[in-house]
């Protein structure tokens, strides 16, 4: 027999016990059902309850943005699984991107970030929306400025580092939360954990399709069920031209013109709309798109061939992506 | 029990003292055979103590285990005679009072089992098996390595989504922690450090390169670092006792060769010193608490070869002749390219796996006198059969994702495209042959569910249609298309009759197979056309050699031929029926170990 698996915890002890003595001691993190222990953790940037409680309260924060109108959860809301349901990220101003806030559930696993790829380490990534002129539009110069005017900030930046604020303590703090920001236990989880009676026969036969037919775990795979890598899917080919570069813009490289990052499929029934551009309104939009190989164009992934579903296989499929869904967790 | 045939006490002495990882500390690492007969594997695991070795019964596929002092096999498990289920993959416990192991069991999947090994006062006594996981998503379960304290099994789950994961499982409950999750690739080792604080594994770090890392990741999943970060493979790594070096193999300096590294804290604390040159084909299995490194060797060989046939293949004429490539020793599968000029064949290739080998297409030019090897992006091909244009291959197999099919290679880039590529198939791929336009592929569809059938694919639309499906779920084989491509030859078992195989031809065009021989207590190996579409050459078991039959479409009477080949897989006719290609020989695995090559003489865990 096998035992049901719960949480598990990850504990920072170690590395908080080389901190000063300010720092809570024997933190631990709690890994849902579904995600491997060994969470990536940088070096220079353990997690503490001090740094992560910063993290979130600058998450919060709008006076991280231009307008005082915008902070990072505007965006990223924690009732919406950590995004929102436009389609294009909206930034101060009424600024518009041109592309739809990525989910950044179980982020800290990740190896590359933005849709384009082109950040490669968390404590980097949640500076750039605070810098990018169509999100919050600031300079970290006056970030810090900002901050310093806080009281409560001075102090708990000194709590938390032991130093005053400063653009590198910004960093490491949000990204300590946002390393926290998990979602597992889902039904999918305990299905594949043992409990074989957790899923309906239709949920059952869209996991075999998921992957099988549907070749969905060709990309859509691992514990995250996202391979981190980059494809055209040929979302961004529109009237015979890319309407986006994608990946290219950022490598250069013909192989990566029009692809983008392949996204977790955690909570993915309550995050619509979808893809990188927010074009596709619901999960059977999606389900249907793929079904007939995408948009074609010359780059466009050779994985990605029609799938001839029927019917009641996309039924099946879209019922256990909806199983995808778990509780989505922060802090310490 | 039953004494095992041992090959000692050969004690070979290598020639040149080696230097290990203390300077100046000249060894003399020897090294003697332990066991190597017909039924010998490399699934098992020598005791810590150095006492036994776990091991696979393979004629009952029971657990067992080599006493190493008197060479008596015990059996500690009790499988049912006829039965499917068989142990695999095991692991003995530090103190040698259990043995974790695989257990594939009557559903199809692997189980995590455990069994007594010894009582407390070290007398062997086995006792009732316990399951410690059982769960159809973790299709395969590896036990590798116990925690130092016997609580917990380091055990690789291989997800039926083809994740492979490295777990901790609790030997008291079967708890499972995952500690980390592997995309598609599976470390070919882990183990846990003397000190239970670390595991170390090797793992591909890059996409589509062989080329392998070596990880230190810790027992709490705190943290993981590499320990070997270089550009060569480096793979199979394993503690030595005092827990203070890590022995791995790596092919940096050419050869495979075996190295060792100091560890101190989780990290290198030196770098990498040879250890002993030339592996061989080497798989670890474990380092006793004296220092005694038991590995395995694969042996034995396979070639390729031709013989050139009398006319209307009425016997061969001279000895049948090797095809000397590159790569000697373990080719198999070969397959005649339609002008006859070329020959393509697998060749084995890389470091060893446990289970199947990493293989290359070699392809040699006979008017030319050239040959090159080709390698596709797959991570196992069973079989070959070329284009009617001759630019490609089609190939049986599996790719990096574990997904098995059929795949088109191009003979000289090696790209490589899926055609029919599925999941939950067996890693050797289907069975398939062109269309004479090369526009379609016939093929054998296996299906757990539903399964044999033969089906006709549309390359350019993928649309597939089914021709034929076998009654009671029998097994197809040998599909060979006649050279008019109107008929399909295939070799099937006879619903009616035990142990009978019948050869069918069934119209392309439609309509019912036609039984064309009956073969009792026979398995037919090898159907070729002859060229000119009249008759049929058919592989059945003879004695010295297999037999080859002729037999006529017609339904003329079955003619064996004068062809003695001691072909191990079939054969290829070539398109103008003159000459025959074959594979022979055999692989053999033997179990040896390697003492005094620690740098510590005293080092004891």
């Amino acid at each position: 027999m096998m035992a049901a698996m719960g949480m598990r915890t990850l504990a920072t002890g170690l590395a908080i016990a080389l901190l000063a003595a300010t720092v809570t001691p024997a933190a631990e993190l709690e890994i849902p059902l579904g995600l491997d222990a060994y969470l990536p953790i940088a070096k220079d940037n353990p997690l503490t309850v001090e740094k992560v409680e910063l993290g979130r309260r600058l998450f919060d924060e709008k006076r991280l943005s231009r307008d005082g109108m915008v902070a990072c959860s505007t965006c990223h809301d924690p009732k919406r699984h950590f995004t929102d349901e436009k389609p294009l990220a909206e930034g101060v101003f009424g600024r518009t991107g041109n592309r739809r806030v990525p989910a950044i559930l179980n982020r800290g696993y990740g190896k590359a970030f933005f849709w384009d790829g082109r950040i490669a380490t968390l404590e980097e990534q949640v500076l750039q929306p605070i810098i990018n002129e169509k999100e919050m539009d600031m300079t970290m110069q006056e970030v810090v400025a900002r901050l310093r005017q806080d009281a409560d900030y001075v102090a708990e930046f000194e709590r938390a580092f032991q130093n005053p604020i400063s653009e590198r303590n910004v960093s490491h703090a949000l990204a300590s939360y946002v390393r926290t920001i998990l979602s597992g236990n889902s039904r999918y989880d305990r299905y594949v954990s043992g409990e074989m009676e957790v899923l309906t026969e239709l949920e059952k036969q869209g996991l075999e399709i998921f992957r099988g037919k549907g070749n969905c775990t060709d990309c859509h795979l691992g514990t995250n069920l996202t391979d981190e890598k980059f494809r055209n899917t040929g979302i961004a080919w529109k009237n015979g031209e890319l309407v986006d570069l994608g990946r290219f813009e950022f490598t250069g490289r013909e192989i990566d013109r029009g692809s983008f990052k392949t996204p977790t499929l955690r909570n993915v029934a309550d995050r619509a709309p979808y893809m990188h551009d927010g074009s596709l309104a619901k999960l059977n939009d999606v389900v249907d798109y793929y079904n007939r190989g995408g948009n074609r164009n010359p780059w466009i992934d050779r994985e990605l061939l029609p799938l001839r579903l029927t019917n009641a296989e996309k039924e099946a499929l879209i019922a256990f992506l909806h199983t995808l869904t778990g509780p989505v967790r922060d802090g310490l | 029990m039953r004494s095992l045939k041992r090959f000692g006490p050969l004690l070979l002495l290598l020639p040149v003292p080696l230097f290990a990882a203390d300077a100046g500390v000249a060894l003399v690492p020897s090294v003697r055979s332990v066991w190597a007969d017909a039924k010998t594997n490399l699934l098992g695991a020598p005791s810590l103590d150095g006492r036994y070795l776990s091991l696979v019964d393979v004629e009952t596929g029971d657990l067992a285990v080599l006493d190493l002092a008197d060479n008596d096999k015990i059996r500690l498990t009790s499988n049912p005679p006829g039965s499917k289920q068989f142990a695999y993959f095991s692991a003995i416990s530090p103190d040698s009072s259990r043995v974790a192991y695989a257990w594939f069991n009557e559903e199809e999947f692997y189980e995590l089992r455990l069994v007594a090994l010894a009582d407390s006062e070290g007398r062997v006594e086995p006792g009732e098996p316990r399951v410690l996981i059982r769960n159809p998503e973790a299709g395969f379960v590896q036990p590798c390595s116990w925690s130092p304290d016997g609580e917990q099994i380091l055990t690789l789950l291989f997800r039926k989504d083809n994740i492979s994961q490295i777990a901790l499982v609790s030997a008291r409950d079967g708890s499972i922690q995952v500690l980390k999750s592997l995309n598609w690739v599976y470390p070919k080792k882990m183990e846990f450090s003397p000190d239970g604080r670390f595991i170390v594994y090797d793992s591909t770090t890059k996409e589509g390169s062989d080329a392998r890392d070596i990880f230190l990741l810790s027992a709490d999943g705190s943290s993981e670092v590499k320990l070997i970060d270089a550009p060569s493979n480096d793979i199979f790594p394993a503690w030595t006792p005092d827990g203070k070096f890590v022995v791995f193999a790596s092919d940096r300096a050419g050869t495979m060769d075996a190295w060792i590294i100091p560890v101190a804290a989780g990290e290198a604390a030196g770098p990498p010193r040879l250890l002993k040159k030339e592996l061989g084909r080497f798989l670890p299995m474990g380092i006793t608490s004296q220092g005694a490194f038991y590995y395995g060797l694969r042996t034995g060989h396979s070639d390729v070869y031709t013989a050139a046939l009398e006319e209307d293949a009425a016997g061969v004429r001279g000895e049948p002749v090797i095809v000397q490539g590159r790569l000697t020793g373990a080719n198999t599968a070969p397959a005649w390219s339609p002008d006859g000029r070329r020959l393509a064949y697998l060749s084995r290739w890389g470091t060893e796996n446990y289970a199947q080998e990493s293989r290359v297409i070699s392809i040699r030019d006979f008017e030319g006198g050239k040959e090159h090897t080709v390698s596709p992006k797959l991570a196992y091909m069973e079989r070959l059969r070329w284009a009617p244009g001759g630019e490609s291959l089609l190939v049986s197999g599996s790719d990096g994702k574990s997904r098995a099919g059929l795949f088109t290679v191009n003979a000289t880039t090696g790209e490589t495209t899926p055609l029919v590529r599925e999941r939950s198939t067996n890693f050797r791929g289907f069975e398939g042959v062109w269309s004479p336009d090369g526009k379609a592929i016939y093929y054998i569809h296996e299906d757990s569910a539903q399964g044999f059938s033969i089906r006709r694919m549309v390359i350019e639309t993928y649309e597939e249609e089914t021709l034929h499906s076998s009654p009671a779920a029998l097994p197809i084989h040998d599909l060979a298309l006649s050279p008019d491509g109107r008929s399909l030859a295939f070799a099937t078992r006879d619903p009616a009759i035990e142990k009978t195989e019948i050869l069918q031809l069934l119209p392309v065009g439609g309509g019912a197979p036609r039984k064309l021989l009956t073969a009792r207590n026979a398995v037919l190996n090898g159907v070729e056309w002859l060229p000119d579409g009249s008759a049929l050459l058919v592989g059945a078991p003879g004695e010295p050699t297999p037999s080859i039959w002729k037999i006529a479409v017609s339904g003329a009477k079955p003619e064996q031929l004068p062809i003695q080949i001691n072909h191990t897989g079939g054969f290829r006719l070539d398109p103008k029926g003159r000459r025959i290609a074959f594979a022979a020989g055999e692989q053999q695995s033997e179990v040896w170990v390697m003492t005094g090559f620690l740098p510590h003489e005293q080092t004891v865990r």
